[in-house]
């Protein structure tokens, strides 16, 4: 009897921590005046950062994803730097700065991220 | 040939410019020698008395200055010449066609030597928000690759590709600009400044605020667009702090 409890005990668990990631997945972007952007792309518990300049691909940043509350943390898996945080808001996440020029990503259906990401790197984020 | 030179001297500097395109087509492959001193004359008609709105499109434009100044300097060689090239009939008003853009910007990445400083190849791609791109190449698989990745693992630099974006309407001086402001995204990855600057940075943010930062200011050294550049320089300058 106990055992049956513990055992759904741990299913509502699972099910709740899949939620929780299911509702983080997608797409956030920061773009700015179509000069650059920053991409985070969470899928589950890995993601991806780009960086670009209208002109440049700049970055990107592979990641694994730890959430504690309303708190994400990008642990960057191949760079020896610090991990990013990063705070649930409402419209996506915000990413936690030194000097407290946060960074707000918005978080974008594949359709939004088509238009503002310029073509030559959404073509290197999606398309390979 | 000092009636020619004359002639040209007394000519205003805007009517200067546009003519200048037929001018060198026509005069110069079209048998200067030929003309002799009348010719100074026959210029100083067209320009005078030239209504120049009345004469329709750019085309028509190009072909009628071609056309007389062909035909005044003395050859049929010079009337071909003016009116075949498309790149000098759009000189002459200033207002490429996507041909002319193209040909515009072959001629500047040939004035500017980007084959010798690291660009690989260029093409022409309708771009959303910009005149041009530089992409880094892989020197071991040839494909093109992250700035920060060419900055990571080949300090001694990587060659680039460049697109231009020959659909966007833009003057001969943009399209220079943006030659200038890409070739000196292609000479930092040739030459392996990246890896200092991305060693410098303190994010990626940084890192790419100092490469944009070095290739308006290259553009504003060439006197490219001053209060543009300058403008864009105080943007990314706020991200270095």
């Amino acid at each position: 009897m106990i055992s049956k409890h513990i055992y759904y005990l741990i299913m509502i668990f699972t099910f709740l921590s899949c939620s929780i990631s299911r509702e983080l997945n997608g797409i956030y972007i920061d773009h700015k005046r179509n000069l650059h952007g920053d991409l985070i792309l969470i899928n589950e518990k890995e993601g991806e950062v780009h960086s670009w300049t209208n002109d440049l691909w700049i970055d990107n940043r592979k990641f694994k994803v730890m959430e504690i509350g309303d708190t994400v943390i990008l642990n960057y898996i191949r760079y020896n730097i610090d991990s990013d945080v990063l705070i649930k808001r409402k419209e996506g996440l915000e990413k936690i700065k030194e000097n407290h020029n946060n960074q707000r990503f918005k978080k974008v259906s594949q359709k939004q991220a088509k238009k503002l990401v310029p073509k030559f790197i959404y073509k290197e984020i999606f398309d390979k | 040939m000092g009636a020619v030179t004359g002639g040209i001297d007394t000519w205003s500097t805007s009517l200067m410019k546009n003519v200048y395109g037929a001018v060198r087509g026509a005069l110069v492959k079209g048998g200067l020698s030929a003309a002799g001193g009348g010719i100074s004359g026959g210029f100083g008609n067209v320009i005078m008395e030239g209504n120049w709105g009345a004469f329709g499109n750019g085309f028509g434009k190009g072909v009628l200055v071609g056309g007389v100044l062909g035909g005044i300097s003395g050859g049929r060689e010079g009337f071909l010449n003016a009116k075949n090239s498309v790149f000098e009939r759009n000189l002459v008003f200033g207002n490429l066609s996507k041909t002319g853009r193209e040909e515009a910007f072959k001629s500047f990445v040939l004035k500017h030597e980007l084959y010798q400083n690291g660009m690989m190849n260029y093409s022409f791609e309708k771009l959303d928000n910009s005149y041009g791109v530089t992409k880094a190449i892989s020197p071991e698989t040839g494909e093109t690759i992250l700035i920060a990745k060419a900055a990571r693992q080949y300090p001694n630099g990587v060659n680039s590709e460049y697109t231009f974006n020959s659909k966007k309407l833009v003057s001969i001086k943009k399209i220079e600009a943006n030659v200038i402001h890409e070739k000196q995204h292609i000479l930092d990855l040739h030459s392996g400044q990246v890896n200092k600057i991305l060693q410098k940075a303190s994010s990626t943010e940084g890192f790419r605020a100092m490469l944009e930062i070095r290739a308006h200011r290259s553009a504003l050294k060439w006197g490219f667009q001053r209060s543009y550049n300058l403008g864009r320089i105080k943007y990314w300058d706020k991200f270095l702090k």
